[in-house]
């Protein structure tokens, strides 16, 4: 019966099957063309955010492979109480995080501010929410390896502090404070950036 | 009865960063590709591994045919 399965759906072609569909016909049959169909769907997306993550092209190609050989060994024991995206990006943040605090390991603790109060970090007007992907990209670049990490996850994903701190191995107010300072960090570099475009201008 | 329709979200910054940056990707399955053969080569070696076992086992290969006179050792 999974054989017949398995040639129904290869002729309809695996562009209408839906992501749990393909994992499970990959567990039973381990073809290439079903994992495949799932690195098509997704490697776009991952290396997207690898590249935002890690600010560096290689990096970022290899992370991908690293990924999906990740996903490889452990798709057994997914169990498809998430969504298989869902469950592909906490992997790849995961991994981005943990190979940018091995970055910070070898620097050292450079350029870390005194703590400051922090219960406006959410509330703050969101200036940031409505810059161009110009500035974007020239506030990522420049940012050290965790603060970009946190902004990503915060307005590239969307994602709530709580899930943030989840995510990064944080407690809640941990996290709020990496995303104040971040946000201090990132306005003093937009603000640099913007009065040398404006003198240009 | 008109259905209200929600207009379209306005793609912010972050999210055209993020279609730039999806844009660049180059894919490349063949790495994934032979790291699915290796796991296959390995899961059929484990398998191989335990039908071996299995078979060792239910046919009593190798073993010596117990002696019926034979006392055991455990005292009763």
């Amino acid at each position: 019966m999974l054989l017949s399965l398995h040639l129904a759906l290869q002729a309809l072609g695996f562009s209408d099957m839906e992501d749990s569909e393909l994992v499970e016909m990959y567990l039973v049959s381990r073809g290439d063309r079903y994992f495949g169909e799932l690195y098509r769907r997704y490697s776009p997306k991952v290396y997207g955010k690898c590249i935002t993550m890690l600010n560096n092209e290689a990096e970022a190609a290899d992370a991908v492979q690293d990924i999906f050989e990740k996903v490889l060994m452990r798709i057994g024991s997914f169990r498809q109480d998430s969504k298989f995206g869902t469950w592909l990006f906490t992997i790849t943040n995961n991994y981005c995080i943990d190979l940018l605090r091995k970055r910070k390991r070898l620097r050292g603790k450079v350029g870390d501010m005194p703590e400051t109060d922090i219960e406006d970090v959410v509330e703050e007007s969101d200036w940031l929410q409505d810059q161009s992907p110009l500035a974007i990209r020239h506030i990522l670049d420049n940012l050290s390896e965790l603060d970009r990490a946190a902004l990503v996850l915060m307005y590239m994903d969307e994602m709530s502090v709580k899930e943030i701190a989840v995510q990064m191995g944080l407690q809640e107010s941990a996290t709020k404070m990496r995303l104040k300072r971040a946000r201090q960090r990132a306005k003093k570099i937009y603000d640099v950036w913007n009065s040398g475009h404006k003198a240009y201008a | 009865m008109s259905k209200e329709v929600k207009p379209p979200k306005r793609e912010s910054g972050w999210d055209l960063l993020r279609q730039e940056n999806e844009e660049k990707h180059k894919p490349d399955f063949n790495p994934i590709r032979g790291a699915i053969r290796r796991n296959e080569f390995l899961g059929s070696l484990v398998e191989l591994f335990v039908s071996a076992i299995v078979g060792v086992s239910k046919f009593n290969l190798g073993a010596k045919e117990s002696d019926p006179n034979q006392k055991s050792d455990l005292k009763e």
